[in-house]
């Protein structure tokens, strides 16, 4: 982690994160600190944190200020992986959503607003979302309207009415969009029908008309009065549209969906014991299942209280595994929605504002299990460059070596010309060995494939 | 004798009077809140506000129907 200021730390004038001796730090300015003072002395503060709905922080010495406008230094508990609302599933982005709302309804019971309620600021961190922005907060003034609602709608509510009205993943244009979904065009793309929906029609269309009317003029020199009564209510319209908002996957069987694996449970349970055994001789701390379909081999990680980020390219694979986590209460999983032949890039100001996905690492451990042949087979990746790309993912690698012979390499081949004659176990080892060490070689038994345990070589 | 308040002045104060209670406030946000996210808010605030403060009354009244407590939104606080 590079020390300095954070790239993506630059919008608000009330302060900044930095990184300074590997630990994380956020300044606050002289000119938030009474917004500050009334977070803290309202209770506010406490209320949210106590609700883990705001990350809680220590106050540090102000010897660590960066410039002599700071106010205080906060060392924020730190997240293990900010993951961005293009990478959550349909469920986190309306968790979030709805998180965001209540913390603006508790903070205007203490007299507080949200300035701001950028997805950004929220994280999934222990099982949850919450907000990670402590400077997000400003003394709320009576018959002002939210300064957030614009930002709230584009965040949160746009994305969550494309995915689930039209197509979940539209939720893609939050990565082509970094600040929301513009309401003009969410408006457009939803179906004539949302018009029926009293919040989709006053929050999406008739916003997206308003905003159109009044583009070309100031914000300051005309601002509606809004009592607290009409905010009041506007939040609660905002709440039980999302609320509203629901996703379930088209002719599937919640249950049934992963049931479809192609070796008995003998060896399922064998894998299993193999990763659970394999992850304990590495001593990560950190774990990375990429390709992790439903997070089932993820939690062996993760029940052992090991961080453990389970991505995979399937919307329903992901969803369910979030609802899994959020209904069993699963504190160290971090499900998230990433298609590994084209990860998360650097976005944002100067490519630097959103990290991209491999940035972010490396893990302790990368598990790729029953992948490789999406990514050698259906993504044409030779061997050698996917060795390289395990490599710059995470220190240790459980992969699954899926050969031809496996029927779900068959059904990959069936439609084209196989194009692939170093795909074997051979030509795998030679790919990998000039990089990793084979530290564990395991045949499982029952099916054609072989589960190993890598470890890169020193200088790599 | 001449007004010492002409008409113009009264009718510009009373305009004056009518912008402050209308708007209040001018908007100072370190993000553009957007003129039309904030004119339509005062719309939306008209429609939703009255039906928001029906529906806890109403709450309310179940509530001492009932006998059960009000539901409240944030019952941790």
């Amino acid at each position: 982690m590079s020390e300095g200021t954070l790239p993506s730390s630059f919008r608000d004038p009330s302060g900044f994160l930095f990184r300074k001796n590997g630990r994380l730090y956020r300044q606050v300015n002289e000119s938030y600190a009474a917004d500050l003072a009334l977070l803290l002395d309202s209770g506010l503060y406490d209320q949210l944190v106590k609700n883990k709905l705001l990350i809680p922080h220590q106050e540090a010495s102000l010897d660590l200020a960066c410039s002599a406008e700071a106010h205080k230094i906060l060392e924020p508990e730190l997240v293990p992986f900010i993951s961005y609302p293009y990478e959550w599933c349909f469920s986190q982005v309306k968790d979030a959503a709805l998180a965001t709302l209540r913390i603006q309804s508790l903070a205007l019971k203490k007299g507080l607003s949200l300035k701001d309620a950028s997805a950004y600021n929220i994280q999934f961190h222990r099982g949850g979302p919450l907000l990670i922005d402590s400077l997000s907060f400003e003394a709320y003034s009576e018959g002002r309207p939210w300064v957030a609602y614009r930002q709230f709608c584009q965040h949160f509510l746009a994305p969550l009415a494309l995915m689930a009205w039209r197509d979940v993943r539209l939720g893609d244009l939050l990565r082509s969009n970094i600040d929301g979904i513009p309401l003009d065009l969410a408006s457009g793309l939803l179906p004539w029908r949302t018009r029926l929906s009293p919040g989709l029609l006053m929050h999406i269309h008739l916003h997206a008309g308003s905003q159109k009317k009044h583009e070309s003029r100031g914000a300051s020199s005309k601002t509606p009065k809004v009592d607290k009564k009409a905010l009041l209510g506007i939040l609660d319209s905002l709440r039980g549209t999302v609320r509203k908002l629901k996703w379930r996957p088209v002719g599937t069987e919640w249950g049934e969906y992963y049931s479809d694996t192609n070796y008995p449970d003998s060896a399922l349970l064998q894998k299993k014991d193999l990763v659970g055994s394999f992850l304990e001789r590495t001593g990560a701390r950190t774990v990375w299942d990429i390709g992790a379909n439903n997070g089932y081999f993820s939690r062996v990680a993760s029940d052992r209280g090991l961080f453990t980020l389970a991505a995979d390219i399937d919307p329903t694979a992901v969803e369910q595994n979030w609802l899994a986590c959020r209904k069993g209460a699963q504190p160290d999983m971090l499900p998230l929605l990433m298609d590994l032949t084209n990860p998360s890039p650097g976005l944002g100001w100067a490519h630097a504002e959103r990290a991209s996905f491999l940035e972010r690492g490396p893990a302790d451990l990368v598990m790729a299990l029953a992948l490789i042949h999406h990514l050698a087979i259906s993504n044409n990746v030779p061997l050698a460059k996917l060795a390289r790309f395990f490599a710059a993912v995470g220190r240790h690698l459980i992969i699954e070596f899926v050969p031809k012979s496996d029927s779900q390499v068959q059904r990959l081949l069936t439609t084209r010309k196989d194009v692939f004659p170093g795909y074997h176990l051979e030509g795998f080892e030679a790919a990998f060995n000039p990089i990793f060490d084979v530290l564990e070689k395991t045949a499982i038994a029952g099916s054609e494939r072989t589960l190993y345990l890598l470890r890169q070589k020193n200088g790599h | 004798m001449k007004d010492l308040f002409p008409r113009r002045f009264w009718s510009r104060l009373i305009l004056g009077f009518l912008l402050l209670i209308l708007f209040p406030t001018a908007a100072f946000a370190y993000l553009d809140p957007g003129t039309g996210s904030f004119i339509i808010q005062g719309i939306i605030g008209a429609v939703v506000g009255g039906a928001f403060v029906i529906k806890l009354y109403w709450k309310r009244v179940k509530a001492a129907l009932t006998g059960k407590p009000i539901e409240e939104e944030d019952p941790d606080e």
